[in-house]
């Protein structure tokens, strides 16, 4: 493949899917630095993704695979990326940040859920985040690599779980 | 709220980015870093190609040209050998690296393989490499009744060798091979939420 080309496919992917790889970068980093460090090894291993793409399946779901893979990855390479806990937000970076917020996250009741979903384990977080964009379960499996039904098990739970904890945030108002 | 509920929540981001790309900054990334993948296995093979065949190169070229032993030809031989082991053992990895096409859980024991691949690497280091080394370099040491400075130098140069493959192992390859294993069992065990 030529570079034009690929560099045409990264672009349209970019333009078209950025909501989806914005997700996964907001549900697996809690820093704005850890942010743009999560979404500039995202989007290398997007590019180098791209000759491998051979439209058996939607590009969404390749990037959601190539970004989610990432992310675990990612997240495992010092705890600090998985707890959320250690910032190091307005620590002089030497380069420009790649990602600037558009507006504040004021929605508290989104914000509220990507607390929830930070604090599942980094598989739950991916298989949650395929559910609330709607991916059938026979998807997923294919995504994942496991069965269906041991799909439908861990789903079960996460939703259960994701009930009830809504419940309690309505409850208590917190 | 029912699960629906949550989906719509989850929904409203859709109709807004969250954020701006700076484009320049990201191509410019891209294109310093989409080269740098694997760099500490790069490193590794190629480090150990280069000593190899120049070792073995020398070795040869000094045999045939002053007119050594058989024992001088085998021993340049043994670290060509080597340098096409590391050669193939290192175009297996990366034809296996190259595929994207898969799922997370089989990206995963490709990881874990390719990790595998890293530890029996250097465990296996004392023996096709250390060992095949001592056992032409000592012995030609005594034939050309090398000083014991020269010895104290090759032995300083396996110790270090060995020390920095050991160390490799058990800070690098052996903690990331148990955290990627891990995390497949937190992929296909079941947990209950509290």
């Amino acid at each position: 493949m030529k570079e034009s080309e690929q560099q045409h496919i990264f672009n349209t992917w970019l333009s078209q899917y950025k909501a989806l790889l914005f997700k996964v970068v907001r549900a697996y980093a809690f820093t704005e630095f850890d942010r743009d460090d999560l979404f500039q090894e995202i989007t290398i291993q997007v590019w180098h993704s791209i000759p491998k793409f051979r439209h058996e399946s939607a590009a969404s779901t390749w990037l959601y695979r190539v970004s989610l893979n990432t992310a675990i990855r990612w997240s495992m390479k010092e705890k600090k990326h998985s707890d959320g806990r250690e910032s190091i937000e307005g620590l002089p970076s030497a380069h420009p940040l790649l990602l600037q917020e558009q507006a504040p996250h004021n929605d508290e009741k989104l914000a509220w859920l990507y607390a929830e979903i930070a604090l599942l384990s980094e598989v739950e977080r991916s298989l949650t985040l395929l559910l609330l964009d709607g991916f059938s379960y026979k998807e997923m499996a294919d995504l994942v690599g496991l069965t269906e039904t041991n799909i439908g098990v861990k789903i079960h739970r996460i939703k259960k779980h994701l009930t009830t904890q809504s419940k309690k945030y309505e409850h208590y108002g917190i | 709220m029912e699960f629906e509920d949550l989906k719509k929540i989850w929904d409203t981001q859709n109709n807004e980015p969250m954020y701006a790309i700076n484009e320049t900054a990201l191509h410019q990334r891209i294109h310093q870093h989409k080269n740098k993948t694997g760099w500490l296995a790069h490193v590794n093979e190629m480090g150990m190609m280069f000593i190899a065949t120049v070792t073995g190169g020398f070795l040869l070229i000094d045999a045939i040209r002053d007119q050594e032993s058989a024992y001088s030809y085998v021993g340049g031989l043994a670290f060509l050998v080597i340098g096409v082991f590391v050669f193939f053992s290192r175009r297996q990895r990366k034809r296996n690296e190259n595929r994207f096409d898969q799922s997370m859980l089989a990206e995963l024991d490709q990881a874990i393989k390719n990790a595998g691949y890293l530890v029996t690497f250097a465990r296996t280091f004392v023996w096709w490499f250390l060992l095949p080394a001592a056992i032409f370099s000592f012995p030609n040491l005594a034939l050309n009744n090398a000083s014991w400075e020269k010895y104290l130098l090759v032995l300083g140069a396996f110790l270090l060798s060995y020390l920095v493959v050991t160390w490799e192992l058990r800070k690098v390859h052996l903690p990331r091979k148990k955290k990627l294993e891990n995390l497949r069992d937190k992929l296909t065990g079941d947990r209950e939420f509290s």
